[in-house]
């Protein structure tokens, strides 16, 4: 293993992480919310940290397969512990460093379960960070480490096909770090554009920004008790979801829009899949809930209904209207819409759009292929062809996918949550949702749940946001150092 | 640069990851979806699943925006419409390898430039030209030559009768003024090469690699090194491709010709083509068809295609006494494995022959040609010196350089310096380095 290349990498990454609290900072200094010292500290902690990793380190060689695996995980981990540092310090959570580790995963995958009972009386520094950590993690931590590695002499081949998420890792630039770069600046651009526009609707800068963060990290951490709900603006909320649909889509599809190449988005198959796949959700959770005693009218049940599957889809997790109370056909949809999550490529969670369409065509192929046991048949998604290596590799992670659920939904009964809740609070972790149904439901958080469950569900963030595979290489390797092969 | 690749095999991808570190942005069309996958997942560029020769993959590439298109796959009917295909999208340089050069391109009015190719790399006229070479000086293991400027790298292997056996190098040079007029750049010791001091000691089987110009080697190589072995007959393995023309070439020099071959109609096209030469039909590495052959003084080259056949043989004919035994073989890799079989001579790759003018062919900058020594997996390059670096105008001695690196000869005007410690390098010159792999990095670093 390359321990020198693994550290120095680590240390990176905790030097990007403590440049980036110094954001909240600023906020911190401006509102006077007295969180500035916490924060100071943990910036020191941090920075201190990666400068001794990253100096003491020098690669002698490049990194292997697996190593880029190792190194992707571990990142994730030492950010989620290292940016647990201000809520630590700032004692939000009653000093139980397990919270704010628990806080971060969430922040960092994407996730948006929160253990904070109540968001409003927290200071604005330290919430602020916890909507920031959606940001940084959205577009991947490591991705934005990748764009400084070159110039350190590291090669990140091996960590681009780590974290970004998707069967087929297309690079839209021949360097990952000039992918990495557009990939980026995209980012960048939307979140100034949603920024701009949510202040159109009245919020103020602080306000405006950590809804941006989770919206187009597809986090859903909101900096109101009520979530998006609580500014009961149909404006809002329409930006919101436009934006998190397009969080949703995978972002070469953004560049092609970019470079006017309109008709290649719209043939896109994956995009259609997934644009058809919400207007048809939409429409049954409407018609769903405007047919139940809820006691909505046809408008007020599109309005909700839309921006649901939109957040769950995307695997967002605002919340404009308590869908516990729904009728239990829209429930159960919903959670099955957890599962599918948003498109390769994307900031979204969830199984991905992509491999539906695999898995799917997959099914359909076999079909055919007893009907006509000598017939051949080739699997496309438009007019590209799927591989074997790859239908194979989407298989094998819908089966691991579900498999992990069953474990996890296994353990947590096996702590004494109840049925609905546990199989909720899995599936909202593992595809990095973060509302779910009965106690994790839609005005609930996660606080009631014990420590080791906790870690569990944080351990089952981690694996849905790294897809699954990266972080159990590393497992795999930890607890299994002597057997390697 | 933008730089579009078709072919993503041996020869592909060790362009490419040579022109990855030099910072170029590479897209590869590569048409197995295996080695696809292979590439994407180890190279830092963008790979395509297809064929080079189908326009919308081309397009998919950005060929439009590309500035050198290299059509590197195994299939010379591809190599050459791709690049004539580029040509109508894009300004790109195209440069297309053509194994068989001859057969499509014999002279005017058949010209590359009708299919849009700039430049062709031919490949095996590299490789016979390299056997050429062995042949007329088989007392040298190991050529690189800079025409231009008729200077030569010679591999040689010290021998018993060697006056300096057991000596210190700066004792054996003070021995003959001649050895002032050259440099050996590196010694292979029991596979470990170092880059030697007057300290260093010379042994019986140790491998010497010298710089100097042509003359002076050929002295030296007579003086010293020469075993006055005269190459009786010639015993190729292999029939294909490159076999055949080397057998042409050697017959008209007069010399006995054999060749093994095991496909039954390659030999009899064999037999058709040439004249005076035996053809065997049979496996390089059967024993009984060796051992019938008088191999006493013979010189063979095993040049099938198929790489383990090829080392099997050169070991199989040195225990049949053959004098000399050189092999050619296209994964690099194992190029400097070989080196430890001691009854192997030499080893050249077309790989690395091609490789070595592609990358001469890209170079726009300062680096003016790159050239592997597959044996010992070293790099001899030639650098025109066109900015101020630090190491300019003072004596080498004074200069640190890296471990594994050393500067073999500086061309300056018209005249040719083999340099020393009171040498200096000066603004544009013409080096040449000597680097081993361990201090490629550091080299690059140097000139950069």
């Amino acid at each position: 293993m390359n321990w020198k290349a693994i550290f120095k990498i680590q240390g990176i990454i905790l030097i990007i992480l403590a440049i980036s609290m110094c954001l909240p900072l600023g906020f911190s200094l401006y509102y006077h919310s007295g969180d500035a010292n916490d924060l100071l500290l943990s910036i020191g902690i941090t920075l201190v940290t990666g400068i001794i990793l990253a100096a003491s380190f020098h690669p002698d060689r490049p990194l292997k397969t697996r190593e880029g695996f190792v190194i992707v995980s571990l990142g994730w981990i030492s950010a989620a512990v290292f940016g647990a540092l201000p809520f630590y310090f700032n004692g939000v959570f009653g000093g139980n460093f397990i919270d704010c580790v628990f806080e971060t995963m969430s922040g960092f995958t994407t996730t948006g379960a929160t253990v904070l009972t109540n968001i409003e009386v927290v200071a604005k520094g330290i919430l602020f960070w916890r909507s920031l950590t959606h940001w940084l993690g959205g577009m991947g931590i490591i991705l934005l480490a990748i764009i400084i590695l070159p110039a350190l002499g590291l090669s990140s081949t091996q960590l681009f096909r780590a974290e970004v998420p998707g069967p087929t890792k297309d690079k839209i630039s021949p360097k990952v770090k000039d992918t990495a770069v557009i990939l980026w600046l995209i980012y960048l651009g939307l979140t100034v554009l949603e920024t701009v526009l949510l202040m159109f609707g009245g919020l103020d800068l602080f306000t405006a920004l950590c809804h941006t963060f989770g919206t187009l990290a597809t986090g859903g951490f909101s900096t109101l008790n009520a979530s998006v709900a609580g500014f009961g603006s149909l404006y809002i909320e329409m930006v919101i979801l436009v934006f998190m649909f397009l969080a949703g889509t995978n972002f070469a599809l953004h560049f092609f829009l970019i470079q006017g190449r309109l008709g290649e988005v719209l043939r896109n198959r994956e995009w259609r899949f997934y644009a058809g796949m919400v207007l048809i959700a939409i429409l049954l959770v409407t018609i769903s809930v405007f047919r139940s005693d809820v006691g909505y009218d046809l408008g007020t049940s599109l309005r909700y209904a839309s921006f649901q599957v939109v957040s769950i889809v995307t695997t967002t997790g605002f919340v404009t209207a308590n869908f516990e109370i729904w009728p239990v056909f829209s429930k159960i949809l919903l959670i099955l819409l957890m599962f599918a999550g948003g498109c390769a490529g994307s900031t979204g969670g969830g199984m991905k759009q992509i491999r539906i369409m695999i898995g799917g065509k997959f099914v359909l192929k076999e079909i055919r292929k007893l009907t006509y046991p000598k017939g051949l048949f080739t699997l496309k998604i438009g007019k590209e062809k799927i591989g074997e290596g790859v239908m194979k590799n989407v298989i094998g992670f819908i089966i691991l996918f579900v498999g992990l659920f069953a474990i996890i939904n296994l353990f947590l009964t096996f702590r004494g949550y109840d049925i609905v809740t546990s199989f909720a609070a899995s599936i909202a972790t593992l595809s990095n949702i973060g509302p779910g149904l009965a106690r994790v439901g839609a005005i609930e958080n996660y606080a009631f749940f014990d420590n080791i469950s906790k870690l569990v569900l944080t351990f089952s963030m981690l694996l849905g946001r790294l897809e699954l595979y990266s972080v159990l290489i590393f497992f795999y390797y930890l607890f299994n150092p002597k057997k390697i092969h | 640069m933008n730089i579009v690749i078709v072919g993503g095999g041996e020869l592909g991808s060790m362009v490419a990851e040579q022109l990855i570190s030099e910072n170029h942005n590479l897209t590869i069309i590569e048409k197995s979806e295996k080695q696809a996958k292979f590439l994407n997942d180890s190279l830092d560029a963008r790979i395509i699943n297809g064929n080079g020769n189908e326009v919308k993959r081309l397009l998919q590439a950005n060929i439009e925006k590309a500035d050198l298109f290299l059509a590197l796959s195994n299939n010379d009917d591809v190599n050459i419409i791709c690049c004539g295909l580029v040509k109508k999208h894009s300004k790109a340089t195209t440069i297309a390898k053509v194994e068989n050069y001859v057969h499509y391109f014999p002279g005017p009015p058949n010209l590359p430039s009708d299919f849009g190719i700039d430049e062709t790399v031919a490949t095996k006229q590299l490789s016979i030209n390299k056997i050429m070479e062995l042949i007329s000086e088989p007392d040298a293991m190991e050529h690189i030559h800079y025409i231009r400027e008729n200077v030569k790298v010679i591999g040689t292997v010290i021998n018993e009768k060697f006056y300096g056996n057991g000596m210190k190098l700066k004792d054996i040079t003070s021995q003959n003024d001649i050895w002032q007029k050259v440099r050996i750049i590196a010694i292979n010791k029991d596979n470990t090469v170092t880059i030697p001091g007057g300290e260093d000691v010379l042994n019986t089987g140790d491998k010497v690699y010298i710089i100097g110009r042509s003359n002076v080697l050929k002295e030296i190589i007579g003086l010293y090194f020469a075993t006055k072995v005269k190459i009786k007959s010639v015993v190729i393995i292999g029939g294909n491709r490159i076999g055949r023309e080397f057998a042409k070439r050697v017959v008209a020099e007069g010399r006995r010709v054999t060749i093994i071959e095991e496909d039954e109609r390659v030999c009899e096209r064999l037999t058709e083509e040439l004249d005076n030469v035996l053809v065997i039909n049979g496996s390089g590495t059967n024993q009984d068809i060796l051992s019938d052959l008088d191999m006493e003084n013979s010189f063979v080259a095993c040049v099938t295609g198929n790489d383990e056949h090829n080392i099997i043989s050169a070991v199989l004919a040195k225990k049949n006494h053959a004098y000399k035994a050189v092999c050619n073989i296209s994964n690099v890799a194992v190029s400097s494995i070989i080196n430890q079989v001691r009854e192997i001579d030499s080893v050249f790759s077309t790989e690395s022959l091609a490789f070595g003018e592609i990358i001469r062919f890209c170079r726009k900058g300062d680096i003016l040609s790159v050239t592997p020594v597959p044996y010992i997996d070293a790099e001899t390059i030639k650098i025109k010196i066109s900015k101020k670096i630090a190491l300019l105008n003072k004596p080498l001695s004074k200069v640190k350089l890296p471990k594994g690196m050393i500067v073999g000869a500086i061309f300056r005007d018209d005249e040719v310096i083999i340099p020393y410690g009171d040498d200096e390098i000066k603004l544009n010159d013409i080096i040449i380095v000597f680097v081993l792999p361990e201090s490629k990095k550091q080299a690059e670093k140097l000139f950069a």
